[in-house]
C-alpha cells in the first residue's frame, strides 16, 4: 500500500477506537452501575462500536498482505483501485459506527433508530456493485507465480458479476423487513464465500513456462 | 460510453471481444479467424482500444491484445450478441478482398 492510503486508513482506524472509546467512557455510569438498563439494544451498540475500528484495521493488515504477494507483480490500476476502496470502506464504516454512538448516547432520539441496518445494506451493497463492475476490468499481475492472463481475466468477470448481483440483492434488501434482511445476508454469504474461493484457487495456479512454438 | 456502445454495435468486434476471452493473443492470431486484411482489423482493434475495451501491449514488432471489460459492458457485449445489433460486415460474408479494392 502507498503511504498515503495506510496512513488514512489507519488515521480512520484511530478516529473510530477514540470514539468507541469515548461512547464507552459517556456510558460508563449506566456500565458501573445500572448494566441491565442498558438493554441488548445498548449491549449490541457497544459491541458494535468495538468491532467496527477492529474490523477495518484486520481489513488494513489483511490488503497489506494481499498486496504483495510471492512471485508476481500486481498491475498499477488493481493497486490502486484496492487501495481507493479500503479507504471508501473504512469512511463509510466510520460514519456508520458515528450513527452506532449517537444512538447509544441519545436513546431517546427515535428519528436515530431508523434503520441503520437498511442504509448499511443500501450503501454496502452498492459499493458491492461499483467494486465488482470496474475490478472485472483490472489489468492480470505478472511474474513467475502469476495466474495464466486469460484465467484471470475470466475469474475477473465472474467474481464481478457475482458482487454486481449481490450488491443489487443486497440494495433491494435495504427495503425489505429485518427478519428478510437476515435471510438476504444468509443466503449471499455462501455465494460471497464460493467467490472468494474460487479467486483463491486462479490466483494459486500460475501459468506456467511458455509452450515452445 | 457512446464509445462503448459504438464498438459493441460491429459483430466483427464482439467476435474480437469473444476471441480474447480465452486469452490474450496478437493481432495475427487474432487476425486467423476473420477472412479480412489485416489493416481492416487494425481499425477495428482502434475502436476498441479507444473504448478502453482491450488493451494493447507492444513487444518488439508484434502487439498483443488483453480484454478490458466491465461487468456492464460484458452484459452489453452478451445483450449486443443475443439480439445480434449491427450490421453484418459483407468482408465476413464474402472473400478476402483484394489489397486496394474497397468493399
Amino acid at each position: 500500500m502507498t503511504r498515503l492510503a495506510k496512513f488514512t486508513c489507519w488515521l480512520i482506524v484511530a478516529a473510530m477506537a477514540a470514539m468507541a472509546a469515548a461512547a464507552t467512557v459517556a456510558q460508563w455510569p449506566v456500565l458501573a452501575h445500572h448494566p441491565a438498563s442498558l438493554k441488548p439494544i445498548g449491549w449490541r451498540l457497544l459491541f458494535s462500536l468495538w468491532f467496527y475500528p477492529g474490523w477495518i484495521a484486520a481489513a488494513i493488515l489483511l490488503s497489506e498482505r494481499r498486496l504483495r504477494p510471492k512471485g508476481m507483480e500486481l498491475s498499477s490500476d488493481y493497486r490502486r483501485f484496492t487501495q481507493a476502496t479500503l479507504v471508501v470502506v473504512a469512511l463509510f464504516s466510520a460514519a456508520m459506527q458515528a450513527w452506532f454512538a449517537a444512538m447509544l448516547l441519545f436513546r431517546d432520539l427515535h428519528v436515530l433508530h431508523a434503520s441503520p441496518q437498511g442504509v448499511s445494506m443500501l450503501v454496502g451493497g452498492a459499493i458491492f456493485v461499483i467494486y465488482g463492475n470496474s475490478g472485472a476490468k483490472l489489468a492480470p499481475p505478472t511474474g513467475p507465480a502469476a495466474p495464466e492472463p486469460g484465467r484471470w481475466i475470466r475469474t475477473s468477470l465472474r467474481k464481478g458479476w457475482a458482487q454486481v448481483l449481490m450488491g443489487m440483492v443486497m440494495m433491494a434488501g435495504a427495503f425489505a423487513s429485518p427478519t428478510a434482511r437476515v435471510a438476504i445476508i444468509l443466503a449471499i454469504a455462501p455465494v460471497a464465500l464460493a467467490s472468494s474461493a474460487a479467486w483463491r484457487r486462479m490466483l494459486r495456479s500460475t501459468a506456467g513456462p511458455p509452450s515452445p512454438a | 460510453m457512446s464509445q462503448v456502445f459504438k464498438a459493441l454495435a460491429d459483430p466483427t468486434r464482439r467476435r474480437v471481444l469473444q476471441l480474447l476471452r480465452e486469452r490474450p493473443m496478437t493481432a495475427g492470431e487474432i487476425a486467423d479467424h476473420f477472412p479480412v486484411s489485416k489493416a481492416t482489423l487494425s481499425g477495428h482493434f482502434a475502436v476498441l482500444k479507444e473504448a478502453e475495451l482491450i488493451a494493447a501491449d507492444k513487444q518488439g514488432t508484434s502487439i498483443t491484445y488483453q480484454l478490458r471489460l466491465s461487468v456492464l459492458e460484458d452484459a452489453l457485449l452478451a445483450f449486443a450478441d443475443s439480439f445480434g445489433i449491427g450490421f453484418t460486415a459483407p468482408e465476413l460474408t464474402s472473400r478476402k478482398p483484394a489489397e486496394g479494392s474497397t468493399p
